[in-house]
């Protein structure tokens, strides 16, 4: 495994970059004050602008680390960021666990498995992952629904083991693994599990 | 939570305490140098007695400090030295969990003795520090880690594919947990035990006389033992009989009484009573566990017997027997 940090990329309808302190405005008005977006996170709610700025710039402040992986889901046909995704891996096992949020505006348009598909991607073919592992709270159905569409294998469900924004709750944990993702086809076969194929995202490797 | 700490627990076998840096050879020589005990772990097997000291010393620094740090030393009372370690790890206040690890030197594998300790761990870490869910894993490689989860009633969640790493390379790794509620639902009995034995009587003279065992551990008890393999428990009343008493009896149809305690921490132990005659009064002690075997009116038995659960059974049994008297019209 080689960290090489967050790489800005893109896809068919998305830019994914660092986030940069300016992003504040358009991130506290797309989901992070939003109290349904954040139902299920485990970070709290910013109030205001100026608390996303403030996480805005330890964010950025990180950005130069090879080791941090976390990106600005930037629809390109509005130009601001609408979401974010990340990463936080575990050296020991070649292996990361995942995070993402997207404001509801723009809930159920298949952004999220894009995404994902696009980082999914970059961490198994250039960082050279071996397992990636995302987790949902099991009230957040459609949380595991992305996870579905990206060929994650459900593992478990830890009872009584995550405390979102509502509560402490059943978490179901999901991973997909190098050797699977190379049986698929590499990334051109993220997003075309069975009938699956999400609108916008065949032929993602653009 | 209450912020409690390692605090010292009792089991049959086990004291459960805070490591000492004067742990050091024990721990060193009883399993810390062995790669067999260290293959599905993280760190490496120690390669001097000092290395072991220095841990322990950081060790005993986060116990002193530290009021979420619980890692015990498991000391085998038989030989007055630790033998292995269990700890509750990754305590996470938020959500009242944590994770249990545990390891113990090869010579006591097969004895059930990490379910002995994990269940009075358990046990401590629901009833005193007020968590709501323990988990433990261990790499599917190792299923004999997994047959202790098992034994202590923990629910398998599910196999993290290649999710490990410990001396054995890349494992999946399987989880476990046991949440409160089940816990409480099994009233505390992560490791149920059973024994079964009988109130003897004979009768001389016209009167009736009770068994009474003077034990060598110094107390006086009907005559009782475990369950052993499938036995039936009217079985295991007659085969323990035989073996303290070398008496044999038939059991009374229509009298069954059992009592129910807790010897420690996590484990219940349910003890069935049957009701039996013994056509002589010639025995002869199990030398190892009986020092005498006595023959005493109802008065003196309940007078001898050291135990009130017994005294109980005993009263019950007498007037099980004076209602079949009255039945019969003696």
């Amino acid at each position: 495994m080689q960290h090489l940090g967050s790489k800005t990329m893109e896809t068919p309808r998305l830019l994914l970059r660092p986030f940069r302190v300016e992003d504040a405005p358009a991130m506290f008005r797309n989901w992070a004050a939003d109290p349904v977006v954040m139902e299920f996170v485990t970070r709290p709610l910013y109030p205001t602008e100026e608390a996303v700025r403030g996480l805005l710039e330890r964010w950025a402040a990180d950005v130069p680390n090879p080791a941090v992986y976390r990106w600005a889901i930037v629809l390109k046909e509005l130009g601001e960021p609408i979401g974010s995704i990340a990463a936080i891996p575990e050296e020991r096992t070649d292996s990361a666990e995942f995070g993402w949020c997207i404001g509801k505006s723009w809930w159920g348009r298949g952004i999220m498995p894009e995404t994902a598909a696009a980082v999914f991607a970059f961490l198994f073919d250039e960082v050279g992952m071996n397992r990636l592992e995302a987790r949902h709270d099991t009230r957040n159905t459609r949380s595991g629904r992305v996870m579905q569409k990206l060929g994650m294998t459900l593992e478990g469900v830890l009872r009584r083991a995550g405390r979102s924004n509502a509560g402490i709750s059943d978490v179901a944990v999901y991973s997909l693994l190098r050797s699977e993702y190379l049986a698929r086809g590499g990334r051109s076969g993220l997003l075309t599990t069975g009938s699956r194929a999400v609108p916008g995202t065949d032929g993602a490797d653009n | 939570m209450q912020q409690l700490g390692t605090k010292t627990i009792e089991t049959h076998r086990l004291i459960l305490r805070p490591f000492r840096v004067e742990d050091a050879p024990a721990m060193f020589r009883n399993w810390a140098s062995d790669p067999i005990v260290t293959e599905y772990l993280t760190w490496s097997p120690h390669t001097s007695e000092q290395a072991t000291a220095e841990l322990l010393e950081t060790w005993a620094k986060e116990t002193a400090e530290n009021p979420f740090y619980f890692q015990w030393a498991i000391e085998l009372k038989s030989i007055g030295e630790p033998i292995g370690s269990i700890s509750a790890m990754h305590v996470n206040e938020k959500v009242e969990s944590c994770e249990l690890g545990w390891c113990i030197g090869t010579p006591w594998w097969g004895q059930g003795i990490m379910p002995e300790a994990g269940a009075a761990v358990i046990a401590y870490l629901f009833d005193k520090v007020g968590l709501n869910r323990v988990a433990a894993k261990h790499d599917t490689r190792n299923p004999k880690s997994g047959r202790v989860m098992q034994k202590l009633g923990m629910t398998l969640e599910g196999v993290m594919r290649q999710e490990g790493h410990s001396n054995a390379g890349v494992g999946d790794i399987a989880l476990y947990s046991i949440l409160r509620s089940e816990y409480l639902e099994r009233g505390g009995a992560l490791i149920p035990e059973k024994s079964c034995g009988a109130v003897i009587f004979a009768e001389r003279w016209g009167e009736r006389f009770y068994l009474v065992e003077r034990m060598q551990k110094g107390h006086s008890s009907l005559c009782k033992g475990h369950v052993e393999g499938n036995e039936t428990e009217a079985e295991t009343a007659i085969r323990e009989i035989r073996e303290e008493t070398a008496l044999e009896v038939q059991l009374f149809d229509g009298f069954r009484e059992s009592i129910r305690y807790s010897p420690f921490p996590g484990s219940v132990k349910t003890v069935v009573f049957f009701l039996a005659q013994a056509a002589r009064m010639e025995t002869a002690a199990q030398p190892e566990e009986v020092k005498e075997i006595l023959w005493l009116s109802e008065i003196d038995a309940l007078r001898a017997l050291t135990y009130d659960s017994d005294r109980e059974i005993l009263r019950k049994a007498a007037a099980f027997l004076r209602q079949q008297d009255s039945q019969k019209g003696v």
